[in-house]
């Protein structure tokens, strides 16, 4: 066989089980979620997307077990672009390489991920693990990322802004 | 239709064992034929499609908008004995129980009961005898969460009439289901002016969104909890309010209209059927009643709510004097111009340096004042 080809094979191979296994892993996580059906609730303001051209930081009113669902559909969500891109990439352009980089990366974000680092692993949700979650570190440095608010006179002052029920046409 | 499907489906057959299709021959050849050997010849396909397409989505319009109309009655008519105990008037008129806008909005209303004005039942119903926007939104929702999931979901609300009114005092205070509680929040203006709190008091499954959290004592009656209980699959919030679900938008909206909300999904199983009804029992033997007659709070209590009510009315003040500021500015802009045009060019001339005088004066007038 050609050596050229059967690398490429393996490659692919190792992509498709690593993809499979980070998939797993989110399912396995949201399983558990869902048989703890931690219903707390959690009170915390999201700063303002710039991008959608928001001024003021929307309240945001959920359940512990409703945020984590939020961020794993975010975080599966993550390892589909991810697949797309790789596809693009591979299927389209022809490179090859990126395969075994992409195949280690999810993986590893899944097993670091706050979610998982809770849940599977059993690590209370403290300091790091505090939700909501603070923001990582994104494409723009992550230091002048705008942050959540938790601080009580703020969550109070948003509470009662009188915000919903705005008629949409 | 059917004859022209066998005709269609005779037509294929032949042109099966033909040794042409209906291309290859030329128009004067065709032209020969008799209309039945040209109506076997004609290869029939899309035709057929075509129609079997629209016969299938006129199958599950009919479908779907029978299935809705079976959700609104099965509420309806379980209840039915209940309301008729408790209203004179039941149904939008002497005949009519239901208003049917569409296969997926439908309206109830009762009226002549004491204390109640009347009350509105809206349901909305997933567009389920429209299969392409079902989908859709199915799958909007799931990939971007933009669009709302469909639901089933009905609104009952109790207005109070305007003498109960005056027995008790304007306030916002609910009991809401955890679950997608922010949608709720969002969707509700009156949701929206309150504070959520857990309390042990209640099913794990709810939370308290109340002005003045210590009005639970009284508003929170003690079979509350029993009925929360069977409910917590469906129900979504039990609401007291003065303020609309509509974010006001002018001062005159902002008058306090007294009424009972309820949302629910709609239930289905006989279980959550009963379970509604049992809430429905409760809301129209005990609360209402009970709330018109208990919920009068010492001042330093209500004094809260009237603060975020005056917070609310000031910013819509606020508002509406930005705009008219706007249509002045705008009208003197507009009276400058047309002044300027009636005038030749040396009174026009005039007329702009009078008017950087006037400017640079009340400049001069600032300064002034500065130091």
């Amino acid at each position: 066989m050609n050596p050229a080809v059967s690398n490429l094979v393996l490659m692919l191979a190792l992509y498709v089980t690593c993809t499979l296994l980070t998939l797993g892993v989110y399912l396995y996580t949201r399983s558990i979620i869902i048989k703890k059906n931690d219903l707390t609730t959690l009170k915390y303001l999201e700063p303002p997307s710039t991008l959608q051209g928001e001024s003021e930081s929307k309240l945001i009113v959920t359940t512990v077990k409703d945020y984590d669902l939020k961020q794993l559909q975010s975080a599966v969500k993550g390892v589909f672009t991810g697949v797309a891109m790789m596809a693009f990439m591979h299927l389209y352009m022809k490179y090859a390489n990126p395969l075994l980089m992409q195949s280690i990366s999810p993986l590893k974000s899944a097993f670091e991920s706050n979610l998982v680092q809770i849940h599977v692993f059993g690590k209370p949700a403290t300091g790091d693990l505090k939700r909501p979650f603070k923001a990582g570190a994104g494409l723009f440095g992550g230091l002048g990322a705008p942050q959540q608010k938790t601080d009580k006179e703020s969550i109070e002052k948003a509470e009662i802004s009188g915000t919903g029920g705005i008629k949409e046409e | 239709m059917l004859p022209l499907a066998l005709l269609a489906l005779a037509g294929t057959c032949v042109a099966g064992q033909g040794s042409k299709s209906f291309s290859e021959y030329s128009w004067p050849e065709l032209a020969d034929m008799s209309l039945l050997d040209r109506l076997k010849l004609y290869p029939w396909k899309l035709e057929m499609i075509s129609v079997g397409f629209i016969a299938a989505y006129v199958l599950t319009f009919f479908i779907g908008s029978k299935y809705n109309d079976k959700l609104v009655n099965n509420f309806l008519n379980a209840n039915l004995d209940l309301l008729k105990e408790q209203f004179s008037q039941v149904g939008v008129t002497r005949s009519k129980l239901l208003a049917k806008d569409d296969s997926e909005h439908y309206a109830f209303y009762a009226t002549g009961r004491l204390n109640i004005e009347s009350l509105t039942a809206k349901f909305k119903l997933q567009p389920r005898q429209n299969v392409f926007v079902w989908f859709l939104e199915l799958v909007f929702d799931f990939f971007t969460g933009t669009v709302a999931p469909p639901q089933d979901v009905v609104d009952l609300t109790f207005q109070i009439d305007s003498q109960a009114s005056l027995n008790y005092d304007d306030f916002i205070w609910a009991i809401v289901s955890k679950d997608n509680m922010n949608q709720l929040r969002k969707e509700n203006y009156f949701l929206s002016l309150t504070k959520t709190s857990e309390s042990n008091k209640l099913p794990v499954e709810f939370v308290f969104m109340n002005e003045v959290p210590e009005m639970n004592e009284v508003l929170h009656h003690k079979k509350f909890n029993v009925v929360l209980e069977k409910c917590k699959s469906f129900l979504k919030f039990v609401a007291v309010t003065d303020q609309s679900n509509e974010k006001p938008e002018t001062l005159s909206d902002t008058t306090p209209s007294k009424k009972i909300v309820v949302q629910l999904r709609i239930p289905k199983s006989t279980a959550e059927v009963e379970a509604a009804n049992e809430l429905l029992k409760f809301l129209l033997n005990d609360y209402i009643d009970y709330v018109v007659s208990k919920a009068s709070f010492r001042a330093e209590l209500t004094r809260r709510c009237k603060k975020t009510r005056e917070a609310e009315v000031s910013k819509l003040k606020k508002l509406e004097e930005d705009l008219k500021k706007e249509q002045l500015a705008a009208k003197k802009l507009e009276d400058q111009k047309k002044q300027k045009s009636g005038l030749n060019a040396d009174e026009q001339r005039k007329l702009e340096k009078k008017q950087q005088e006037r400017k640079q004066r009340r400049q001069m007038g600032k300064q002034k004042i500065r130091q």
